[in-house]
This record gives C-alpha cells, sequence and structure tokens, in this order.
C-alpha cells in the first residue's frame, strides 16, 4: 500500500509570520479571508469614507487588473497610510490577490502586530537587515508561482522625513526585472501632511491618489527616472532640488539594500 | 461582609453560572491557584527546563483561564457556542496537521457537522447527534462526484469523518454535558482535572521513572509519572467535588479515573495521529506550550466517556 501523503509543509516548513502566505497550498486561509473581509469594512467603508476622504485619480484599477495579473505598484512613502491608502483604493475582490511588502522588525515585532499584519494586511515579511536575500526569495517565489499577484512595495525603503522623495533602493528592479513583472506607478499627494513620520495618529483630512503608467521592469536608475518624469507632472517640489542630481542616479548599486 | 454574599449592580434577566456562590468561589480558587502558581514560578522560569515548560504552561491558563471562567459564567446558550467554536477550531487545527486544511468542500462540511451537533445539544435531540457521524459520512461521499474527482479522495474522507469524530462528535459531548443539573461545573470540573493531570504527568515525568509504556509513541508517560498522577488527579478530584451534583464518593471517584485514564488515552491517540503526520505542533497556543490541540485532546475521550459514566450512575 502507498504511503498517504500528507501535503501539510505549511504547517510544518513555515515559520508563524509565514504560514498566511500561499507559498505551499496556493490557498488563503479562510480566516485571513474573513479578517481581510471586515478590515475592508472598516477600512474602505469607514476610515477611507469619512475620517479620510481618499479620491482616486488616474486609470480605475479595475481596467488595469484585466490586463495585469501580476503587479509591482510602487508609490512615494511617507506615512504608514500609504500602504492601506492604496489598498483602499482597491476594489475589495481583487483584494485576495493584494500583497503588501511591510518591514518585519516593525509589523511583525508582537502578536497583535502579528496578528493584524498576516490576517488583515497580507503582509509580506521583509527582514531589513538580512543580507542571505530570503525576503527577496520569498517575493520571488510568490511573483514567479501565483497566477496572480499584486505586490504594493515602497521602493525609497523606508519613510519619507519631509515628505521629500528619496532615491529608489534596487530591491523593486530585482522583483521586476528577475520575474518580469511590470510595475505601476502611483503617487499619494497629502500623505505626509495627514500622518508625518513620529505622530501617533493620523489626522483626518484629504488624500489623493494618482495611479500613473504601467512601466516595464528595468533597472532601477531606469524606473526611478521615469517615476520622477511622471511624478514632476503632478507636483513639481516632490523631490529634493539638487544641484548633482545625476550623481545620486549612478551610485554603486551594492550599497543600497 | 461575606465576599461571596454581594449582587450585582445591574441584574441580567437570564439566570448565569456567575450569580451563584459556588461558581464565584470556584473562579477565586482556581485563579488564585494559577497566578499563585504563575508567581512563583515565574522567578525561576529560566532556571531548568522544568521550569521553563511549567512557565509557559501557566502563561497560557492566565489567560485562558479567565476566559473560560467569563464565557461559562454567561447565560445560555453562549457556553454552547464557545464550545462549538472550540470544537471547530480544534478541527482547524486537525486539517492543518494532516495538510488538507484547504480542500474546502471536506473541511466546511466538517465545520457544518460540529455546529450541526452544537445545535442537537442544545435542543436534547441525542438520536440525531449520535447519527451525525454518518450523515457526515455520507456527505463527504459526495464530495468527489460533486468535484468529478478521485484522486486521494478516500484518504480525504477518512480523515473528514477522523476530524468530525474526534474534534465534533467526540468533544461536543461536553455540550451534552452542559445540559446535565449544575453542567457549567461540571465541565470546567473535567477542563480542571485534565488539564492538571497533563500538567502533573509531565512535571513528575522528569522526577518518577520506571518503565516507559509506550516508548514508540511517547517516550515520557512512565509507569510512575502516569500512577502518580493519577492519584494526584483523584485527589483533585475529591477536593472538587461540590462542583459536581452530588458529592458521594462514587461520583468524584468516577470523575477522576475517566479524566485521568480517558485522558491519557485520549493524550496517546493524537500524539499517533501527530507522529504519523510527521509533525509536532501546528503553532503555539495563545502563548503556552503547544498548540489549541494539544490542549484538548485529552478531552475528546474524557467527554464522551464522562457523559455516559454519569449518564449510568447518574
Amino acid at each position: 500500500m502507498k504511503d498517504w501523503n500528507y501535503e501539510n509543509e505549511q504547517w510544518t516548513k513555515l515559520p508563524t509570520y509565514l504560514k498566511h502566505l500561499p507559498l505551499f497550498t496556493r490557498h488563503i486561509d479562510m480566516f485571513s479571508v474573513f479578517m481581510r473581509f471586515l478590515w475592508s469594512i472598516f477600512l474602505k467603508n469607514v476610515a477611507f469614507k469619512f475620517y479620510i476622504r481618499l479620491q482616486v485619480k488616474g486609470t480605475p484599477f479595475k481596467e488595469i487588473y484585466r490586463t495585469q495579473p501580476k503587479l509591482i505598484i510602487i508609490s512615494n512613502h511617507a506615512s504608514h497610510l500609504d500602504a492601506v491608502s492604496i489598498a483602499a483604493s482597491i476594489p475589495r475582490r481583487y483584494w485576495l490577490n493584494l500583497y503588501i511588502a511591510a518591514a518585519k522588525d516593525y509589523f511583525f515585532t508582537n502578536a497583535l502586530f502579528t496578528f493584524f499584519s498576516k490576517h488583515c494586511l497580507g503582509a509580506i515579511p521583509i527582514d531589513r537587515k538580512d543580507r542571505r536575500g530570503e525576503a527577496i526569495n520569498l517575493i520571488l517565489k510568490l511573483l514567479t508561482e501565483l497566477p496572480r499577484m499584486w505586490l504594493i512595495i515602497f521602493p525609497e525603503g523606508t519613510r519619507s522625513k519631509d515628505g521629500k522623495i528619496q532615491e529608489f533602493k534596487r530591491g523593486v528592479s530585482i522583483f521586476s526585472e528577475r520575474t518580469q513583472t511590470p510595475l505601476l506607478f502611483t503617487y499619494l499627494e497629502g500623505n505626509m501632511e495627514l500622518w508625518p513620520k513620529g505622530q501617533p495618529i493620523p489626522l483626518p483630512g484629504k488624500l489623493v491618489l494618482h495611479v500613473g503608467p504601467v512601466h516595464p521592469p528595468g533597472p532601477i536608475q531606469q524606473v526611478y527616472a521615469a517615476y520622477k518624469q511622471w511624478v514632476l507632472t503632478i507636483n513639481p517640489n516632490a523631490f529634493h532640488e539638487t544641484a548633482n542630481e545625476g550623481e545620486g542616479e549612478t551610485k554603486d548599486d551594492s550599497e543600497q539594500v | 461582609m461575606d465576599f461571596f454574599d454581594f449582587s450585582f449592580p445591574i441584574r441580567i434577566s437570564m439566570p448565569t453560572a456567575w450569580e451563584s456562590h459556588i461558581y464565584r468561589q470556584t473562579v477565586l480558587i482556581v485563579l488564585s491557584i494559577i497566578f499563585v502558581s504563575g508567581a512563583i514560578t515565574f522567578f525561576f522560569r529560566n532556571k531548568n527546563y522544568y521550569f521553563v515548560q511549567s512557565w509557559a504552561s501557566i502563561k497560557s491558563w492566565l489567560i485562558a483561564a479567565p476566559l473560560m471562567f467569563i464565557v461559562m459564567g454567561l447565560p445560555e446558550p453562549w457556553p454552547l457556542v464557545f464550545l462549538t467554536a472550540l470544537a471547530i477550531l480544534g478541527a482547524k487545527i486537525f486539517f492543518q496537521i494532516m495538510g488538507m486544511f484547504h480542500r474546502s468542500y471536506f473541511v466546511l462540511l466538517c465545520y457544518a457537522g460540529i455546529i450541526g451537533l452544537g445545535i442537537c445539544a442544545w435542543y436534547d435531540r441525542l438520536d440525531i447527534y449520535n447519527s451525525m457521524p454518518m450523515i457526515v459520512l455520507g456527505a463527504s461521499c459526495l464530495v468527489p462526484l460533486i468535484r468529478n474527482s478521485y484522486k486521494r479522495m478516500i484518504q480525504y474522507m477518512s480523515l473528514t469523518l477522523l476530524a468530525f469524530i474526534f474534534l465534533g462528535w467526540s468533544f461536543m459531548h461536553l455540550g451534552l454535558i452542559l445540559k446535565f443539573p449544575n453542567g457549567v461545573y461540571q465541565v470546567m470540573y473535567l477542563v480542571i482535572l485534565t488539564e492538571f493531570c497533563d500538567n502533573t504527568n509531565l512535571a513528575v515525568g522528569r522526577y518518577i521513572g520506571g518503565w516507559r509504556m509506550f516508548p514508540g509513541i511517547n517516550p515520557r508517560r512512565t509507569v510512575g509519572s502516569t500512577a502518580t498522577s493519577i492519584l494526584l488527579t483523584l485527589f483533585l478530584a475529591g477536593s472538587m467535588r461540590f462542583l459536581l451534583p452530588d458529592g458521594s464518593d462514587k461520583y468524584w471517584l468516577a470523575s477522576g479515573l475517566v479524566a485521568s485514564l480517558g485522558g491519557f488515552v485520549g493524550d496517546l491517540v493524537m500524539t499517533v495521529v501527530r507522529r504519523d503526520a510527521g509533525m509536532k505542533t501546528v503553532g503555539p497556543f495563545i502563548i503556552g506550550r503547544g498548540d489549541f490541540l494539544h490542549r484538548v485532546d485529552r478531552l475528546i475521550f474524557v467527554a464522551p466517556i464522562y457523559y455516559y459514566v454519569m449518564t449510568v450512575i447518574l
């Protein structure tokens, strides 16, 4: 008689903070589905309706979803509102294919944060100090093997202190080029004013999400230049005015995480 | 002023266990024991393996015990709803261990069966309750037809039935016990006894050796540790007999023996399941040792045996 194959790798091989990711099962936990539904109701129908007035400008996500089963959504990053703002602007029915790259040392620090990050955000933990590339491999595996996946990632790596867009780190290009996943440009206007770094809770107000063009995979300098060109058409003051801009763009990639 | 002789400022229309003097006394005794042992163990928590394990167990009960008392003290049917939710959680862990958690048809069928058991327990329909395993088996046989697939279906049907029998039919006997006179107390009595027996066996196992009873399954269970844990559980069963509707010897002796021996078998059977599936634990339950199934595996044998023993004795 043949041995039964239990296929329980999801529960035997993965650490707790990765069990929510469909790495072996290709399915989302029903509990996560339920929690994400509750979170989407709070986010879309309460928080981003009454407390923060979110306005989406540009191509509707519905149209993009039809042509782009896999996409890396990049945006400027100045507050903790950013990822949830983008998620709130994406229709609920696409949420189960939506993932957010989140710093492991912040979003997976205690049981409560881990629960929220896993089940509500669908967060993929990124260990910022990891030099073995485990987080990169994790995202590459998901982008390669899942039939549909939208990944929200902030190429600046960390929140901007002054609201100006910083140099992009090369991780985004690695994911994009190795898996041939196109990039969707988005720009959040007003995030810095609503929840700047160091402030405990967000302020009520208006937030605008600009949805831009889909950019083909390419080296980070090229992506940064294209993103900058697009953002400048919306906000000419989004970047630092530096005399030697070109120098930053040609910086050695090995210095960047 | 008598500590236990206070009345609630807001009257709750339905009678709750919290209004009973015995319930409040039990809560105070059990929580005092847990918190005092927690306070003592806290200072030695890193001393050796034994204290690490003890602290982990007490930590989980520092959260789980007050939660259990709050829920069991709620008016009906909330304790039964709580037990049904626990049975579903146990089934979920079982399906994860057996690697078929995402075979949604089978999983949902088992959950629906467990909810059905909860409804049967609420309406005292023991006839339908005892027919539920057949109903679930029959329904799970239809899944391959609906899916138009035969691959591994025998495995999935068998495991669904096993999950339903263990975590549904067996465990939900606690719901039937709730319907006994002072049912809430008897459920708590069983939970406390089985958990105490498990912890005692683990604790004394390092110090009392002897012949290993099942070295191929669990090498830590020796004759000495098992006998000691049974004796200590019987002592606790006698000390807490005020929770039973009748305090005479045969009731607490029967309860103590069922809790310790039935729990012992339940623990070993679930160890067999875990070992065959090639895994020890799914993840931590609250903050203690083991997963949720570790905490309830003893009850899946204790609950039905206790139910039928008490039905005969009462």
